[in-house]
């Protein structure tokens, strides 16, 4: 059983794919989690509505989105080359993760906001909040539980993405997988990298539900 | 305390909607330690001429004043501070469901800036004053109706404010409950000397506390004056068909 398991190479792999799918998942909330408020704030008759702004990011977004993902990733790949000087491993591939992913992310944390009753948002006018109050402890406080879940789905996404991104060039246990399992004929490699994705994917969902449970108090 | 003077709200037309006036040359006076009744049918803008008095709209044309001063001319922040001394609460309460009893009271507290002990002080004794101190660990949701609304008026008298704005504040509650809240208000406004401007759909609401009402049609006051004149001879017919079911005997 397992003999043709190169250990040392599916943990370096693991390491490789959790240190894309981390720093990327950081990445894209830092950037989604900005561009999906400005996206809400910026519609008509919401805090800050400016229609230039909000047309334009929806249209930037809607592209990001619209191409597939894999195509994303190598139109992006260069990048990485442009940015940190190569296109290869874990952390360049961070990037095109992250800018495939921002969009994606954006969109969830509207719909998130979009939930928070518009009757609260009002009660902080009528207390005297300013704008960036009613943002942070109205807007972001009240849809917590559901942008944890987004982060939730993102990340899990975003496992899945990093093993395409592993395939060209960034290694990590989809690159494991398809050179040392598929193409080369070992199964048992091939199940090993599937299997610990998998487990991956299970274990951030747990979390995120717990977290998500937990600052739930609707 | 409060001049409303010509004051005409439109709100313009959208792509598909016409315009709507909402407030058609409107003239009011509430005076300090009113609580003044607005009633009127769905749609006779009885939200909209409360809402200009905390500046959440700005009327299309007339002037209103609040405490003397002039509420247009005030800057952005100069209305944040003014509206930190106006209390308001609402039909669905619009507690924070993130934050607990206690740290939804705390939420006006720290937009007025004030420091972490004022704002542990201030709550116990908002929480006390309404009958809520033990649950103060608690969240909106786990909470009745009544009880949220009490966590709504201690919330609007966090900053000590000169003025509650009440819209159909219990318009949600079953008679019993509305009763104890009814009480509540007027405790705070003979206790603490807070004027009070309510919107209810129920005449029964304004013969419990108001000393002042105006009736409202379609964007227009119909009928206003002390309460008991406006019972006991109604003018209008809108009047007339609000104080039908309120049974004449306790009112004289
Ligand atoms: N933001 C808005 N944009 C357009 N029209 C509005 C807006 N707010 C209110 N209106 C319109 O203004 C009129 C008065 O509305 P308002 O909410 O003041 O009525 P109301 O007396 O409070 O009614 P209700 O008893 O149903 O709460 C209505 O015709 C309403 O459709
Ligand atoms: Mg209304």
């Amino acid at each position: 059983m397992l003999s043709q398991v190169d250990w040392e190479t599916v943990w370096q792999a693991t390491l490789d794919t959790l240190q894309m799918v981390g720093i990327s998942t950081l990445f894209t909330v830092l950037l989604g989690l900005p561009l999906g408020v400005l996206l809400v704030i910026t519609n008509r008759g919401h805090l800050w509505e400016n229609q230039v702004i909000h047309k334009s990011l929806a249209v930037v977004v809607n592209v990001f989105r619209g191409v597939p993902f894999i195509v994303l990733i190598l139109l992006l790949f260069p990048l990485s080359t442009f940015l940190i000087g190569t296109s290869l491993g874990p952390t360049a591939a961070t990037i095109p993760l992250t800018v495939a992913a921002a969009p994606f992310f954006a969109r969830m944390v509207e719909t998130a906001l979009l939930e928070v009753d518009r009757g609260t948002l009002e009660a902080a006018h009528a207390m005297g909040a300013n704008r960036f109050t009613m943002i942070r402890k109205v807007l972001l406080a009240e849809s917590l539980p559901a942008i944890i879940s987004g982060i939730t789905v993102t990340c899990v996404s975003l496992i899945g993405y990093s093993a395409f991104a592993g395939i060209v060039g960034g290694g990590g246990l989809g690159d494991v997988a398809l050179r040392v399992g598929f193409q080369s004929f070992n199964n048992e490699m091939l199940l090993v990298c599937s299997f610990i994705l998998v487990a991956i994917v299970q274990i951030v969902q747990w979390i995120g539900d717990a977290i998500s449970r937990k600052v739930d108090h609707r | 305390m409060i001049q409303i003077e010509q004051v005409t709200k439109r709100y313009p037309a959208k792509q598909r909607e016409r315009e709507v006036i909402a407030l058609q040359e409107i003239d009011l006076q509430i005076e300090k330690g009113d609580i003044f009744g607005i009633v009127g049918y769905s749609g006779a803008g009885k939200s909209t001429l409360l809402r200009l008095l905390n500046g959440l709209e700005k009327p299309t044309s007339g002037s209103i004043h609040v405490n003397g001063k002039k509420l247009a001319v005030l800057s952005d922040g100069e209305l944040r501070v003014l509206r930190q001394k106006i209390g308001m609460i609402f039909q669905h309460y619009h507690l924070l469901w993130s934050r607990t009893v206690r740290e939804n009271v705390a939420f006006p507290l720290e937009i007025a800036g004030k420091t972490k002990r004022e704002i542990e002080q201030r709550t116990e004794e908002l929480l006390r004053r309404v009958g809520l101190w033990e649950r103060k660990d608690a969240y909106p949701s786990e909470l009745s109706g009544g009880q949220k609304q009490r966590v709504g008026i201690a919330r609007a008298l966090a900053n000590d404010p000169f003025l509650l704005l009440c819209d159909e504040a219990t318009s949600a509650l079953d008679p019993e409950t509305t009763t104890s809240i009814l009480q509540l208000i007027k405790e705070i406004n003979q206790e603490m000397g807070i004027t009070v401007a309510l919107i209810t759909h129920e005449m029964s609401v304004v013969d419990a506390i108001c000393n002042k009402v105006a009736v409202m049609e379609t964007g227009s006051i119909v009928e206003l004056g002390e309460v008991k004149q406006v019972f006991r001879e109604p003018q209008h017919e809108v009047t007339k068909r609000f104080t039908e079911g309120l049974g004449g005997d306790h009112i004289a």
